[in-house]
């Protein structure tokens, strides 16, 4: 079996983003692996110690500069590496289509299962996984809680408003990974350094598909609302009751 | 300009969250001096439940057929794309709930269209819209500018609903010949397990949440109790989730949802950006924090500095006298 996982590098969530002249700075953010990436590195690693013959390859789109994460994702127990060089990384669209045409260079035939964390902490579109789905023309479920495997077919899990619905899928599939499907492992010393010595390889991504959104007029949001402060506390319900909440 | 509404069906009723969607646009409609505004429920559901839930001007097809008893995604998206094509709409909209950010996605690539997640809308004059969202962890607004024909979007949930434009109730149609062959089973929904007397946090008007400040898992029962007291739900933040205190269902923030209650009352919890973000919609906020510096009060309308044991229960009991006296 074979298994791909895509993943991305992203600013760590508790780095300052700043704009500056009508424009995101991002050169002062510290950038670490996508955190639903790992859930899905972990599961298809789990995969991996559960069954035998299943190779898992993670993917990653960009510079050598995601050596980092796909060195993390080797540390975690993934086979083999690959930088995707190539496409725009902003437009969901255009990062599907290079995600897609890497998959179908590096596979003779597609893989069982593909991988992604349910979006990236960045843009928390959500868009991606379900997009490469669609351009490899296999099924895909999201956000999924559970997963296992029971022959040519997969059964998971996904959260909905009020409920849990689970799903029947046929290989090969696309999954993306919500918080709570695992608990990704921590990396050990030994196989941070082992990681270092791997081989990565670069897959061609290059697309001629163009950005289907441009973003602009960039501004700080600004969260602040004017805190007044209750001594008693029984006097916060007839404040309540004057804003029509109660 | 045309404008199309997915409306999702549930439990033979059409949902909040997609008929918040619906009136929505159709005020966009009106400011866009749109005219043509076209709906769509695929599942069954009742066309008198629809036109008793809809109002304003257009179309809302309803396509009823055994195969959509359950819920087939890409025979979903195929018949929504054929339909959006059909009518000639440029814009598709749904509501960000799980399942229209399952759908989205693959309706828009049927369509060839852009794909704006999570945004808010404006129309100008000519029927254009201006879409804006947030990027990285909902610290930057940004506008999307979108560069393709017919675009596809997911609005998030605000905590004003938008009220039903007109008293006129729409007119339903039966569009059942858009069904699909059902060969493309794959995936397949099986089995839906709703909690049992409990309401979702992203679909509650009240939302009483915890954080590590309330100290443990034991200490929820006095937030469940003001909830109660209420009419409302418990959520959490992501620490008191990752402490084993909530499930993760209940996780308010950037790595849980995204929630937008009339009134939110956050105890013990900080305040940090990834949840602040996951707030942004909420009407009026309350914080109850011992820590009088804490981040969460310059993103609350009214702050209690006090501890949770402390704080809580009177509150819940001022909430309890006034509700009794009415």
């Amino acid at each position: 079996m074979e298994i791909a996982v895509c993943i991305n590098r992203v600013p760590d969530t508790g780095s300052r983003v700043d704009v500056q002249d009508g424009a995101v700075n991002v050169s002062a953010l510290n950038m670490v692996l996508n955190a639903y990436d790992e859930y899905a590195i972990e599961e298809s690693v789990r995969l991996k110690e559960r069954f035998s013959g299943v190779t898992v390859t993670a993917f990653s789109l960009g510079t050598k500069e995601n050596y980092d994460i796909l060195r993390k994702a080797l540390a975690m127990g993934v086979d083999k590496a690959c930088l995707i060089e190539g496409g725009n990384d902003d437009d969901s669209y255009v990062v599907a289509a290079s995600l897609s045409r890497a998959i179908r260079e590096y596979y003779s035939v597609l893989p069982d299962l593909v991988f992604c964390g349910r979006e990236s902490s960045d843009f928390n579109r959500a868009q991606v996984p379900l997009m490469v789905a669609e351009m490899l023309g296999v099924a895909a479920i999201s956000a999924v809680t559970f997963l296992e495997i029971r022959g040519s077919n997969v059964t998971v899990t996904r959260e909905t408003e009020g409920g849990i619905e689970e799903y029947i899928l046929q290989l090969p599939a696309v999954i993306s990974a919500e918080k709570g499907l695992n608990v990704p492992r921590k990396t050990s010393i030994k196989a941070v350094m082992k990681a270092r010595k791997e081989p990565i390889v670069h897959v061609d991504g290059h697309t001629d598909e163009l950005p289907r959104i441009e973003y602009g007029e960039f501004s700080m949001v600004n969260r602040k609302r004017n805190c007044r402060f209750i001594d008693i506390v029984e006097d916060l319900v007839p404040a309540l009751l004057e804003k029509g909440v109660l | 300009m045309k404008y199309f509404v997915l409306l999702e069906q549930r439990n033979a009723t059409l949902s909040d969250a997609s008929l918040n969607v619906w009136n929505t646009v159709q005020h966009l409609a009106t400011d866009a001096g749109c005219a043509e505004v076209y709906g769509a429920v695929i599942g069954d559901i009742e066309s008198s439940v629809v036109s008793s839930l809809c109002y304003g001007n257009g179309q809302v097809y309803v396509v009823r057929d055994k195969s959509f008893a359950r819920y087939a995604p890409s025979v979903y998206a195929q018949a929504i794309a054929e339909l959006v094509a059909e009518t000639g709409a440029e814009h598709v909209f749904l509501a960000g709930t799980a399942r229209g950010r399952d759908l989205a996605p693959r309706i828009a690539m049927r369509l060839g269209a852009a794909l704006v997640s999570d945004c808010a809308l404006k129309a100008d004059g000519q029927g254009f819209l201006k879409a804006s969202t947030t990027l990285y962890a909902g610290s930057v607004r940004a506008v999307a500018h979108v560069r393709t024909e017919i675009a596809v979007y997911t609005l998030g949930a605000q905590a004003n609903r938008p009220a039903r434009i007109s008293s006129n109730p729409v007119e339903v149609r039966n569009a059942d010949a858009f069904c699909p062959e059902f060969s493309g089973w794959n995936p397949l929904l099986e089995e839906v397990r709703y909690y049992t007397a409990r309401r979702d946090i992203s679909e509650s008007d009240i939302i009483v949440a915890g954080g590590r400040g309330v100290g443990g898992r034991d200490n929820f029962v006095l937030l469940e109790s003001l909830a109660e007291a209420l009419g409302g739900v418990v959520g959490a933040s992501r620490s008191a989730v990752d402490e084993g205190w909530r499930p993760h269902a209940d996780q308010i923030g950037q790595t849980g949802k995204s929630v937008a209650p009339k009134l939110y009352i956050a105890c013990g919890i900080s305040g940090a950006v990834q949840h602040l973000a996951g707030i942004s919609g909420a009407g009026i906020v309350v914080a109850i924090n011992r820590d009088r510096e804490a981040p969460i009060f310059r993103a609350a309308d009214y702050g209690i500095v006090g501890t949770i044991e402390d704080v809580v229960p009177r509150l819940e009991g001022a909430v309890r006298d006034f509700l009794h006296l009415k």
